[in-house]
């Protein structure tokens, strides 16, 4: 009995085990064209190293490898940064979207309905208002007073009447009063009066 | 056909082949729903390639960060545009490149030093740099390299470390074959003459 496991903890030697299905079979695969390219650079490499060894000795003696360095997990890190990056400067809605997003008939159906009913509903709150403003401009007094009630109006008009009395009230009245409220014989003023007249002559 | 020629075209055709892996993420990435995922597949795929590409370019590990997260915004901007008509690493490997050619360029601005010149300058970040574990002549190598113009720096750097095929540096520098390899023979005689005199 075979005490041989893989990770899986499976028995290769096993009939019923998946590794013993590929029945010997190597379970990797390259592209085609790949030996043929991997022997034609191989062949382009060490011709390239024979020309700088006749070309340039010294270069040719300097181990070539890599000298730079980055810092520790900076590959780790790179792929959520940049991923970060690129969502930050993605616009959230291109033009282009946009006008595509139109165009599809789920959004532009419903879009369509939405405009034709907003469209129709101006139009009748439109010709709502239209009439009610002529009627007003076209109304007689008469007409317009008819829904007051009567009293309303006589009470209206006969405060106005006062008011207007007493904010026009005759000239001569008002100066009167002033003399009298103020204690002014009127002679005395008539006095005055010829005083005056006779130093204009 | 020999067989030289037929390892050639294989090469070349797997070269100009979207890989399955590249594919997938592709498919996933137009998704709305695995677009977060795919690109996040894509970020730890090349991640390090990209790092490293850039970081030869501009030496300090800050500057680097700063680009690669920037390399990145943009290809999260514009990997759905992306038709798969050259290798994806390709299209990556140009984006980096232009991205830290145009912030060497930004540098020397502030530094005073006109556009054309070698990135010299950038010796003072090497010495300073805390991530670097080269010993003298591993330094001694570095500063030859940042003698060279720095187009011509580039090709070196990913012929000589990152053993690119001429034909690959082709399209992520938009250069001729044959330009590309004048550019790094006269580079490794530039370096060997620096590296004979110092």
């Amino acid at each position: 009995m075979s005490t041989i496991k893989n990770t899986e903890g499976e028995d290769p030697f096993d009939l019923n085990s998946p590794l013993s299905s590929q029945n010997g079979k190597n379970p990797f695969r390259v592209d085609d064209s790949y030996f043929d390219a991997f022997s034609a650079k191989l062949n382009n490499v060490i011709a390239d190293l024979e020309e700088i060894k006749e070309e340039a000795p010294i270069l040719y003696s300097i181990p070539k490898y890599n000298p730079f360095e980055v810092p520790a997990g900076y590959f780790d890190e790179l792929p959520s940064l940049v991923q970060e990056l690129v969502t930050l400067k993605q616009p959230r809605f291109s033009i282009k979207e946009w006008i595509l997003q139109l165009i599809r008939p789920n959004f532009a159906f419903p879009v369509a309905i939405t405009i034709l009913i907003a469209a129709a509903a101006i139009h009748f709150i439109d010709k709502q208002a239209e009439p009610k403003t002529e009627m007003t401009a076209d109304m007689s007094v008469e007409e317009q007073l008819y829904p007051i009630d009567e009293n309303v109006i006589v009470d209206l008009l006969n405060e106005n009447t006062t008011e207007t009395e007493s904010k026009f009230s005759s000239p001569d009245e008002t100066i009167t009063n002033y003399l009298i409220d103020n204690n002014v014989d009127e002679n005395s003023l008539n006095v005055d009066i010829n005083t005056i007249d006779h130093e204009n002559e | 056909m020999g067989d030289e020629l037929k390892s050639n075209i294989a090469a070349a055709t797997s070269s100009e082949r979207l890989s399955e892996f590249d594919k997938e993420l592709l498919e996933k990435f137009r998704q709305e729903d695995t677009r977060n995922y795919a690109f996040n597949l894509l970020v730890r795929e090349y991640q390090k390639r990209l790092y490293w590409h850039i970081r030869k370019i501009l030496i300090d590990h800050d500057d680097t960060n700063d680009v690669l997260q920037n390399v990145f915004v943009k290809v999260w901007r514009n990997l759905s545009g992306f038709k798969g008509e050259s290798q994806l690493y390709t299209w990556l490997y140009r984006i980096a490149t232009n991205e830290s050619i145009t912030f060497l360029n930004q540098k020397k601005k502030r530094a005073g030093v006109p556009l054309d010149e070698a990135s010299g300058f950038l010796g003072v970040s090497l010495q300073s740099d805390t991530y670097f574990k080269g010993d003298e002549i591993q330094a001694k190598l570095q500063k030859a390299i940042l003698t060279l113009p720095d187009k011509q720096r580039i090709v070196f750097n990913m012929k000589y470390f990152d053993n690119m095929k001429y034909e690959e540096m082709s399209k992520v520098l938009e250069t001729s074959v044959g330009a590309l390899k004048a550019s790094f023979h006269h580079a490794v005689k530039k370096i060997e003459s620096y590296l004979t005199g110092h």
